[in-house]
């Protein structure tokens, strides 16, 4: 595998989780493109016009897109269903917009000249959020969110705060996407806002759905699979939506609950009964 | 000197558009009382109860809580402060576990998730505690089944679990035995009095009458939203206009 694609897939990998952590909360978000062009642009911002360290700039992109996931999470929080699924549509065309429009990082001409992202980098974040979503996944925080993911209201009567949940969730998933796409400039050398247009968040989001949404392993072999698929298979390479298409709608079919569609258990209590 | 109510309702209405639920409805108890809430269907008693709790927001009135006014506090806050209820289409968490159920609304960790995540091994503690509270309601061999897989029963009993797991100081039990045969109706009745130490004050909505009588210190009976008769078991339910209620007015009458 070319070490392009390898990074590709690591990318899409922390993208999807990035959405997948807002899913934990029961939110959907299509602004994780969104999230991922901030943080692009302001990790190269950093390092080019500011002189900061790589690691720096990538940390204050995501500190900077977590404050800005959370300051937007509470009035799109708001709203729910499909109606938040509008939101964060609406906040992917707002950015993009945004960026488009500001000539201090290039317009819709771009920015160029940013690099020092490696595979390592990108592999080894996967290790790090992998490492804490194995931890989160047998801890009380996940046992709540389960169940502020399946009734809300009643969670909240046991005494969670479902909103205060709900956007630290938003938060940590917009900071994750914005890290991504630090590494993502900083690997591409050029990007403009095209890069981080709507279907982006689309195909993240379908990544997660693909994969599977109950356990943090779905959104990888859904990310892995629809990223390498259109590119191993050649003459696809070109039809990639078309494969897309096709593949949602035989996995609807066969798999509707995505390819892996199991949840791990947070506790097991027969565990006391032979101590 | 008189008591401090734990729960004072003060006129309370509820409508939807048109629709009077709740009209000018002042109950109010004081720990330790176990209220039965009798009426017909569509009185407006699980209406009180959402009123209470927080699912519905008020059209008018105040409901304080310990002397603390939470008409308008989100629903969580008012868990926190000591309201659990079950619902009387149950509502659980049908894809997690029974133990999952429990453990996640245990008091000491539900105000505090974050902090939760720092304790290293603390599972056990929780497995003990979710299997404490199973135990009480006869559910402890189910633990690690998916709570959507329990018959009806036993899932009502898995609610109340679940409700006494946020350490409750007002208990609200909406039609608890809907749905239940005498038998289980029974074995529903010495679950709760055998958990009594959990429950220091409960309000419950039963047509059963026979478990009205058994479990409530008190009754209060309601029709068309508006509070009809109050007093003891025997009282309510020779009171005439409950009669009426639930058997409909005399021929001579009409």
């Amino acid at each position: 595998m070319s070490q392009d694609l390898l990074f590709l897939t690591g990318v899409n990998i922390l993208m999807a989780w990035s959405v997948y952590i807002i899913l934990l909360s029961g939110s959907l978000s299509f602004a994780n493109g969104g999230f991922m062009a901030l943080g692009a642009y302001a990790a190269g911002v950093f390092t080019m016009k500011w002189g900061m360290n790589f690691y720096a700039a990538l940390a204050l992109a995501g500190a900077g897109a977590a404050f800005v996931g959370a300051l937007l999470a509470y009035p799109a929080l708001r709203t729910r269903g499909v109606y938040l699924i509008l939101v964060t549509i609406g906040l992917s065309f707002i950015i993009q917009t945004l960026i488009q429009n500001t000539d201090y990082v290039g317009g819709v001409r771009g920015m160029t000249g940013m690099m020092g992202t490696t595979n390592w980098h990108v592999w080894g974040l996967i290790a790090i959020v992998g490492a804490g979503l194995l931890w989160l996944s047998r801890s009380h925080l996940q046992r709540q969110l389960d169940a502020v993911r399946e009734d809300e209201r009643v969670a909240a009567s046991l005494g969670f705060d479902v909103v205060y949940l709900k956007i630290v969730c938003f938060a940590a998933g917009a900071c994750l996407a914005a890290i991504a796409g630090g590494l993502y400039s900083h690997y591409m050398v050029f990007i403009n806002p095209d890069h981080f247009n709507i279907f982006v968040s689309i195909y993240v989001v379908l990544y997660v759905v693909l994969g599977g949404v109950n356990n943090m392993w779905g959104p990888v072999v859904g990310s892995s699979v629809m990223t390498l698929l259109p590119e191993l298979v050649r003459g696809l390479a070109s039809y990639r939506p078309l494969v897309f298409g096709a593949v949602i709608i035989v996995l609807l079919l066969v798999r509707p609950n995505g390819l892996l569609d199991f949840r791990l258990r947070t506790l097991r209590a027969d565990k006391e009964r032979g101590a | 000197m008189t008591m401090t109510p734990l729960l004072d309702v003060q006129a309370i209405s509820k409508r939807f558009g048109g629709v009077t639920a709740i009209d000018d409805l002042s109950i109010s108890l004081v720990k330790g009382d176990r209220l039965g809430l009798v009426g017909p269907n569509g009185a407006g008693k699980t209406a009180f109860v959402n009123c209470v709790t927080g699912f519905y927001t008020l059209s008018g009135g105040s409901v304080h809580f310990d002397g603390v006014d939470i008409s308008n506090l989100p629903l969580h806050k008012r868990g926190r402060l000591g309201l659990a209820r079950t619902f009387q289409n149950i509502r659980l968490f049908k894809r997690m576990t029974v133990a999952e159920n429990v453990a996640c609304a245990l008091r000491d960790y539900a105000d505090r998730p974050f902090l939760s995540m720092l304790s290293f091994g603390g599972s056990e503690t929780f497995v003990k505690a979710a299997r404490d509270l199973l135990e009480r309601v006869r559910l402890a061999d189910k633990a690690d089944q998916l709570a959507g897989s329990l018959p009806y029963g036993e899932a009502r009993r898995l609610e109340i679990a679940r409700a006494l797991a946020t350490r409750p100081r007002l208990l609200l039990l909406d039609e608890p035995t809907a749905g239940m045969n005498e038998q289980e109706t029974q074995e529903l009745l010495a679950d709760l009095r055998g958990n009594a130490d959990l429950i220091p004050s409960m309000i419950v909505i039963e047509h059963d009458i026979g478990f009205i009588r058994e479990l409530s210190t008190r009754v209060v009976a309601m029709d068309y939203g508006r509070k009809i008769a109050e007093g003891s078991a025997d009282e309510v339910f020779s009171h005439p206009q409950v009669v009426e209620a639930y058997l409909g007015r005399g021929e001579a009458d009409v």
